[in-house]
């Protein structure tokens, strides 16, 4: 056997309710509904679904932002609670950019005191070494040193964007979770950002869970993808045995919604209608009111198992299941 | 050529912004769309493709104003035309379909009587006459039963069910020229296809041309007969939709094809590092004299920053704005 690296990031089955109170009725809304995976040191794991899927309720959870239902997450080995890596350790392994870097920056404080705000509260270096370090930050995301003395007000959102960045960078965490990091900048200078973070993965050992609804930056970027539907993981794997040979319908009606992604990944069936409301999830597999190739087993029963396709990619999808005899 | 009369001829528009100066946010912006065409235009926020949407529409409001220039629909020119004569022509022949179908819709009104108003306004139909109307209209957007949802209220539908009335309401009076400004882009994914279809089809069935206004320069070039890639205010240049993203002559158009990932590309060529296009785009104030891309340009001298570049004839068709061009 090969010798295992210990994982960045290891979540099992990991649950997020909402309760909802309507009147005297409370509804539970299961956003994230049964997720596992896990993400290696220097690893780019994609995240792709459409808006309400669960992606951010998934994102929050493993950031520490909303408690989950039920499932482990553990970071490096250790379970990211009190016992073990809970608050400011918690805080130390995980860091997130933001889609929006004009809300994610405190408008009042200058990009020194921004930067600088990490390193005393985790106790990271001393108070002499403070200005060194914001130095170090700068020049990692490529900024000049006279940035510092600035507001964000004056920084365009590209360079905002590498503010957060580096905000991230200080405490020095393992894991960098960039919820819709280009979506929000400008079409020109979404490659700076793009390559910004692809460089600093492969530098600096990070692990990036990357959430995006654009493929082509996620096709970019990933060494693996996860294909979410309403709070489950449809399929994953590598990023070439998803996207060359997508086994859940719902990948493919994904990837044929693409302009030019047909050519090529073949013709998918692009899907109809839009995804329901977690709310009221369909009995059965959630796909199967917009999937064209339901069937029978489809429409009842708690959803398809998880089929193992090829070494590390999977899917749940009862077409597989009927393909591969048990 | 012998190309049949255009629809729509903007020649040589300037919009200004009135602040202390007087801002030019638009600058001799010529074009024109043909009967039945699909004309793209693309480019990225503040660079003034919204307002000359706007502008054509009818819909500028101060500060912000036309300064020159002549907007000919059907060979009127209609930035002279009185504003009542005007005011007949918007919603009936001019049509307009906008991002945020929330906005755009009215709270207090339900989707039938919205729709049901553009019969009434524009062909002098009696209520009852107007509202069997607007079921055929909402049928033809695909709405499912639209005898029922005829009586909702726009908070009770979804977000591309939004966008379809959207689209009924624009397309209620059979337009001659259809303007949508981001029509998808507020949509999921999934979504984005099946909308940009349905207003195609419609408009290719009834032979309404459409001023596709979009960020995203895949996308437009898929569906455009012809687009017009714009930059701080002036158009680069205008090609077919293929050749535009094939083979793109302004050096800004060829640094944003490279500059974006694509899907289907790192599985057909492997992984390409993304070409960074340096600097950002010139905020309105603190636009220069020459071209604007210049001082992002890699091709550029001091003919770039002295003059701006008069556009050259391209030999497939189309015109290009750069001394340099590929």
């Amino acid at each position: 056997m090969s010798e295992a690296i210990l994982p960045a990031l290891t979540v099992r089955d990991l649950h997020v309710q909402y309760s909802l109170r309507k009147g005297l009725q409370t509804r539970i809304l299961r956003a994230v509904d049964g997720v596992s995976f896990t993400l290696q040191p220097g690893e780019c794991l994609g995240l792709v679904g459409e808006s309400g899927c669960g992606k951010s309720s998934l994102a929050q959870a493993i950031m520490g932002i909303v408690e989950p239902a039920s499932g482990s997450i553990e970071i490096a080995g250790l379970p990211a609670d009190k016992t073990a890596i809970g608050g400011l350790d918690r805080a130390r392994a995980i860091q997130m950019v933001f889609q929006d870097p004009y809300s994610s920056l405190n408008p009042r404080m200058t990009i020194r005191k921004t930067l600088a705000g990490p390193l005393h509260l985790h106790r990271l270096c001393p108070p002499s070494e403070v200005e060194d370090r914001i130095r170090t930050l700068l020049a990692l995301v490529g900024l000049e040193p006279d940035a510092a003395d600035r507001y964000p007000h004056a920084f365009s959102g590209g360079q905002r964007q590498r503010l957060c960045i580096a905000r991230a960078l200080a405490v020095e965490p393992r894991i960098l979770v960039c919820d819709e990091p280009v979506s929000a900048l400008d079409v020109s200078i979404r490659a700076q950002i793009i390559n910004l973070l692809l460089r600093l993965k492969d530098e600096l050992g990070l692990a990036l869970l990357m959430i995006s609804h654009d493929l082509g930056v996620v096709e970019h970027m990933s060494d693996r993808i996860a294909v979410m539907y309403l709070g489950r993981f449809v399929e994953e794997g590598r990023w070439d045995q998803v996207l060359s040979r997508p086994a859940h319908p719902y990948t493919r009606a994904l990837l044929a919604s693409v302009p030019g992604a047909t050519k090529a990944t073949g013709p998918g069936r692009r899907m109809t209608g839009e995804a329901p409301s977690a709310l009221r999830p369909p009995p059965g597999c959630a796909f199967h009111p917009r999937c064209a190739e339901a069937f029978e087993p489809c429409r009842t029963g708690s959803g398809p198992p998880v089929t193992m396709l090829e070494e590390g990619h999977c899917a749940r999808c009862h077409l597989l299941t009927e393909r591969v005899p048990a | 050529m012998s190309a049949p009369n255009p629809i729509l001829a903007v020649e040589h528009l300037s919009i200004a912004v009135d602040t202390a100066g007087g801002l030019l946010a638009v600058e001799d912006v010529s074009f024109d769309i043909r009967a039945g065409e699909v004309f793209g235009m693309v480019g990225e926020s503040g660079c003034g493709k919204s307002l000359c949407a706007l502008a054509i529409a009818g819909l500028l409001r101060p500060p912000v104003h036309v300064t020159g220039g002549a907007v000919r629909f059907d060979g009127q020119d209609i930035l002279r035309m009185p504003s009542r004569q005007f005011r007949h022509l918007r919603g009936g022949k001019i049509a307009m379909i906008f991002q945020e179908p929330m906005t755009a819709l009215n709270p207090l009104m339900t989707i039938g009587d919205q729709i049901g108003e553009m019969f009434v306004l524009h062909e002098g139909l009696g209520k009852a006459e107007a509202r069997r109307k607007a079921i055929g209209a909402l049928e033809r957007v695909q709405v499912p039963s639209p005898k029922r949802r005829i009586s909702d209220y726009p908070h009770q539908l979804s977000g591309g069910m939004r966008q379809r009335v959207m689209i009924a309401i624009a397309l209620a009076c059979r337009p001659s020229l259809l303007i949508a400004d981001e029509p998808t882009t507020a949509l999921d994914v999934t979504i984005q296809a099946e909308i940009t279809e349905l207003i195609l089809e419609l408009c290719r069935a009834q032979g309404t041309a459409v001023l596709m206004i979009s960020h995203d320069l895949g996308h437009v070039a898929e569906i455009s007969n012809r687009v017009a890639v714009m930059y701080a205010g002036r158009i680069a240049e205008v090609q077919t939709g293929q050749a535009v993203f094939q083979s793109p002559r302004h050096p800004y158009t060829s640094a944003l094809v490279a500059s974006m990932p694509q899907p289907g590309r790192r599985l057909a060529e492997g992984r390409h590092s993304l070409v960074e296009i340096r600097g950002v785009v010139p905020p309105l104030g603190q636009r220069r004299e020459g071209c604007q891309f210049a001082p992002r340009c890699p091709r550029s001298d001091a003919a770039c920053k002295a003059a701006v570049p008069p556009f050259t004839a391209l030999q497939a068709g189309g015109k290009v704005s750069c001394f340099h061009h590929v």
